[in-house]
C-alpha cells in the first residue's frame, strides 16, 4: 500500500494507517474551512504552520504525566509479587497506548527511576528480591516503543523517559537497567527517548551520589546518540526544584504557571502555531531593499508583530474549543488523573496549567536574507538577533499577562515545515543570497548545520537563545562520528553548555548499521562483510529514526550536517 | 628552533584521545602506510615552516581546554623539535597526547614522562576498525602513560 504522505519519519503503512490518513486530510481540510478566511489562508499559504491541525478542536499536544496522583494501586490486589511487577509494566505500555490516542503528541515521565521506585514500594515489592524480573520488563518496555507502531495505525508512541535523579537504591537499580538494557539492546533499538537530568550535586561531579549513572548514560550517548541531557543547573532552569523539570515531546519545555507551582508535572503543552520567520524576511528583502540593517530589523519585528497577532488568536481559538471538550473526551486522563487537576466540570481548570506557544522556523534564513550575511558571523548581527527573538519573547510575556494564559515562545524544530515552507517561498521570491538551494529552512535559531563552528562556540552561541525561548528548544552538537570511548569529552560539552545557559543538549552522529553482520559505523557498504543493506539512523525533531523515512526537508537537512 | 607542520584542527576532535580535542598534524612521514588518510603530510619538504615559540603561543591561545593531540605525518621524523614543542606545551599545563605509527620503545623516554596518553603502532588497512576508541586498526595501541 502506498504510504500517502510522508510528514513523519516514524510513520509505518497498514491499512488502518491508509484510512486515517484519508480522514485525516479530509478532516484538517474541514478544520481550515471552518476558521476565518485569513487565518485559514495564513496555513493555506505557509506563512504560518498550526501544527496537528487534525486536533485543532478536541485535544491538546503532550504532557509529562502525574503517574503517582491516582495510581490505581487498588487493581493489583491479589497479585502475586511477580504478577504485580509484570502488571505495573503492562499497565504503562496500556497507558502509552491510550494516552498516544488522546492527545496529539508526547508523552513523559518526569523522573521514571523515583517514581516506578515510589510504585514498587507502595505495592510492597522488595526489588532486591526480583531484580532480574524488573530489569526483563523495562527491556521488554523498551522494546515495545522501539517496535510498536500501532499509533493512528502507522506510527511509534512519543515516549521519553527523563531519569538521572534517582535518590534510593532501587531507583538507582531502575535509572542503571534503562541505560544499560537499552545500551544492550543494540543499535536497531533507538527509542523511547531517554533523557538524562545532570544536576550538580546529585550526578555531575566525580564525588556527585550518581555520577556513576551520568557516566553510563555518557558511554550509551557515545554508541547511540540517547540520552540526551537535561541540563537543570543552567541560568533559566536552576531556580526550579529539578524533580519538576521534564522534556516532553521532541523538545517542550512547561515550567512557569500563572496557576500553579511551577515545573512539568501534570502539564503539558495545549498548542503551538511556527511562524515561517524567512516569508517575512523575504517580503522585506522584496519591498524594501532600500533600507539599512537597522530598519530592516524593525521592519521584521512590525511584520512579525501582525502575523503574531493572528496567531495569538488562532492559538486562543483553539485552547477555547479544547477547554469546551468534556471529562468523557479524556477517558484515559479522567481514569488516572494524569494532569495536576483532576478532569471533571469545566475543563479550563486543567487546561489552564498548559502553555500555547508561538514557534518559529529559520532564523538562520531570514538573518542571512536582511543582513546579506549569517546572524553569527559578526557580533553586531548577532546582537541584533538576540534583539529580535528577545522582542518574540516580549510579546509571548506580554500575552500571558493580558490573557492570563500561560503562553511561550517555542523554538520550533519543524520536521515537516523545515520542506514546507521552502517550497512555497522558493517559488515566490528571488533574493541576493541564496537560501533555497539546500532545500529546507534550519531548525529554529540553530546555527546552521554545516556552519563547521566548533562544537563549543556553537553551545556559546546558542545558549543566549535558551534562556529566551522558554517554550522549549535544543541544542544539538554533529560530532561527525561517534566518540567511542569518549565520555570526557560530551562531559566537557555538558559543562560548557550549562555555563552558557544551554538547558537542553543533544549529540548527533550519522550511524550505519549493516543488516547482515551488525557492523557500525559511517560507510556506503559494509566494510567487513560488503553487504549494501545498511539501515541509516539519524536523528529527526528530538527522536532518532530510521533516514529512508525522513521528510523531504530533513534529508536535504541531513545531507548538509557538517562536523562543529 | 622551527618545525614543519601540515594543518591545526582546533578544539573539534572526539576521536583523538579523550575530552574535546585540538589536532596537531605534523609534515613529514617515513611510514606510508597503505590507506593513510593523510598523504599531504608524507613529504618532508612540504607544509609549512613555523616557529615553535610562535606555535606555542597560539595553541596557547586558541585552544579552549589545554587538550591537545601531536599527529602526523610521523611527529618522530622531526624528533628534537618535537621534544621541544612537548616540553613548552607541559609546562603550559597542556593535556598532550602523542600519535606516532613506531613503536612505544621508539619513543625517548623524556617524551613519554611530558605526555598523558600515546597511540603507537602503524595503520594497518586490513586491520580497520571502527569500534575500537582513538585508532585506525586493530594492531594500534592507545595507552595513557601519565
Amino acid at each position: 500500500m502506498k504510504q500517502l504522505n510522508n510528514d513523519n519519519a516514524a510513520n509505518r503503512t497498514s491499512y488502518v494507517g491508509y484510512v486515517y490518513n484519508v480522514g485525516e486530510k479530509a478532516y484538517k481540510n474541514k478544520v481550515l474551512d471552518s476558521l476565518p478566511i485569513e487565518w485559514a489562508e495564513l496555513h493555506r499559504s505557509g506563512a504560518i504552520h498550526i501544527h496537528d491541525l487534525d486536533a485543532y478542536d478536541l485535544t491538546y499536544n503532550c504532557l509529562t504525566f502525574d503517574i503517582i496522583n491516582k495510581f490505581p494501586y487498588a487493581e493489583f490486589e491479589g497479585f502475586s509479587e511477580q504478577g504485580k511487577i509484570i502488571h505495573l509494566f503492562e499497565f504503562i505500555k496500556d497507558l502509552f497506548t491510550k494516552l498516544g490516542n488522546e492527545q496529539s503528541g508526547g508523552m513523559a515521565f518526569a523522573n521514571f527511576d523515583n517514581e516506578i521506585d515510589e510504585i514498587l514500594k507502595k505495592l510492597n515489592i522488595d526489588y532486591l528480591k526480583y531484580k532480574d524480573l524488573i530489569s526483563d520488563s523495562i527491556a521488554e518496555l523498551i522494546l515495545w516503543c522501539n517496535g510498536n507502531h500501532s499509533r493512528m495505525g502507522q506510527t511509534s508512541y512519543y515516549v521519553t523517559l527523563n531519569i538521572g535523579l534517582a535518590r534510593t537504591e532501587c531507583a538507582r537499580f531502575i535509572a542503571h537497567e534503562v541505560i544499560d538494557r537499552f545500551l544492550k539492546l543494540g543499535d536497531m533499538v533507538f527509542k523511547p527517548n531517554i533523557v538524562f537530568k545532570v544536576v550538580d550535586g546529585i550526578n555531575n561531579k566525580p564525588n556527585d551520589p550518581n555520577y556513576d549513572l551520568l557516566k553510563l548514560a555518557l558511554s550509551c550517548t557515545a554508541k547511540k546518540m540517547i540520552p540526551t541531557y537535561l541540563l537543570c543547573d543552567c541560568k533559566g532552569d536552576k531556580d526550579t526544584d529539578p524533580n519538576k523539570l521534564s522534556i516532553m515531546g521532541c523538545r517542550t519545555r512547561v515550567v512557569s504557571d500563572l496557576y500553579g507551582e511551577a515545573g512539568a508535572m501534570g502539564r503539558g503543552n495545549i498548542t503551538n502555531i511556527s511562524i515561517n520567520l524567512p516569508r517575512l524576511a523575504l517580503e522585506i528583502d522584496k519591498n524594501h531593499k532600500e533600507l539599512d540593517k537597522e530598519a530592516k530589523f524593525d521592519l521584521l519585528q512590525a511584520k512579525w508583530d501582525e502575523v503574531a497577532k493572528v496567531v495569538k488568536d488562532i492559538l486562543l481559538d483553539r485552547y477555547h474549543k479544547v477547554c469546551k471538550r468534556t471529562a468523557d473526551d479524556f477517558p484515559t486522563n479522567s481514569s488516572y488523573h494524569l494532569w495536576c487537576k483532576d478532569f471533571k466540570g469545566d475543563l479550563e481548570e486543567v487546561f489552564k496549567h498548559g502553555t500555547l506557544s508561538l514557534g518559529f522556523i529559520g532564523l538562520s534564513e531570514a538573518i542571512e536574507v536582511i543582513t546579506g550575511t549569517k546572524y553569527y558571523s559578526d557580533m553586531d548581527n548577532y546582537i541584533m538577533t538576540l534583539g529580535f527573538v528577545k522582542h518574540m519573547r516580549d510579546y509571548c510575556d506580554f500575552l500571558k499577562n493580558e490573557y492570563k494564559l500561560n503562553f511561550s515562545l517555542l523554538a520550533t524544530s519543524g520536521e515537516l515545515i523545515s520542506g514546507r515552507f521552502i517550497d512555497f517561498d522558493k517559488d515566490l521570491y528571488k533574493p541576493d543570497v541564496d537560501i533555497f538551494s539546500k532545500g529546507y529552512y534550519t531548525n529554529s535559531f540553530h546555527i546552521d548545520v554545516d556552519s563547521r563552528l566548533p562544537g563549543y562556540k556553537k553551545i556559546q552561541l546558542e545558549g543566549l537563545f535558551h534562556e529566551i525561548c522558554n517554550g522549549g528548544c535544543i541544542t544539538y552538537i554533529e560530532l561527525g562520528e561517534a566518540p567511542l570511548g569518549n565520555e570526557e569529552s560530551l562531559e566537557e560539552y555538558i559543562n560548557i553548555a550549562v555555563e552558557a545557559g544551554v538547558h537542553y543538549l543533544g549529540f548527533n552522529f550519522p550511524k550505519d548499521v549493516c543488516n547482515d553482520c551488525g557492523t557500525t559505523g559511517v560507510f556506503d557498504y559494509c566494510p567487513k562483510c560488503k553487504s549494501h543493506n545498511i539501515t541509516r539512523i539519524r536523528r529527526v525533531s528530538g527522536y532518532l529514526e530510521i533516514l529512508d523515512g525522513f521528510t523531504k526537508g530533513k534529508k536535504a537537512e541531513e545531507k548538509n550536517r557538517k562536523k562543529n | 628552533m622551527f618545525m614543519r607542520i601540515n594543518s591545526i584542527r582546533y578544539n573539534n576532535s572526539v576521536v583523538d584521545g579523550p575530552g574535546i580535542r585540538t589536532v596537531l598534524f605534523m609534515q613529514g612521514c617515513d611510514l606510508h602506510c597503505k590507506g593513510c588518510q593523510n598523504r599531504s603530510t608524507w613529504d618532508i619538504e612540504k607544509g609549512k615552516k613555523v616557529d615553535i615559540d610562535e606555535l606555542v603561543n597560539e595553541l596557547n591561545k586558541k585552544v579552549f581546554n589545554k587538550k591537545i593531540t601531536i599527529s602526523g605525518g610521523e611527529p618522530l621524523m622531526q624528533k628534537a623539535a618535537l621534544i621541544e614543542l612537548v616540553t613548552k606545551l607541559n609546562d603550559l599545563g597542556f593535556d598532550i597526547a602523542l600519535y606516532t605509527g613506531h613503536q612505544k620503545e621508539d619513543v625517548p623516554s623524556i617524551l613519554l614522562d611530558k605526555v598523558k596518553y600515546i597511540k603507537t603502532g602503524n595503520f594497518i588497512q586490513e586491520l580497520k576498525t571502527t569500534v575500537k576508541p582513538f585508532v585506525g586498526s586493530e594492531n594500534q595501541v592507545f595507552e595513557e602513560v601519565k
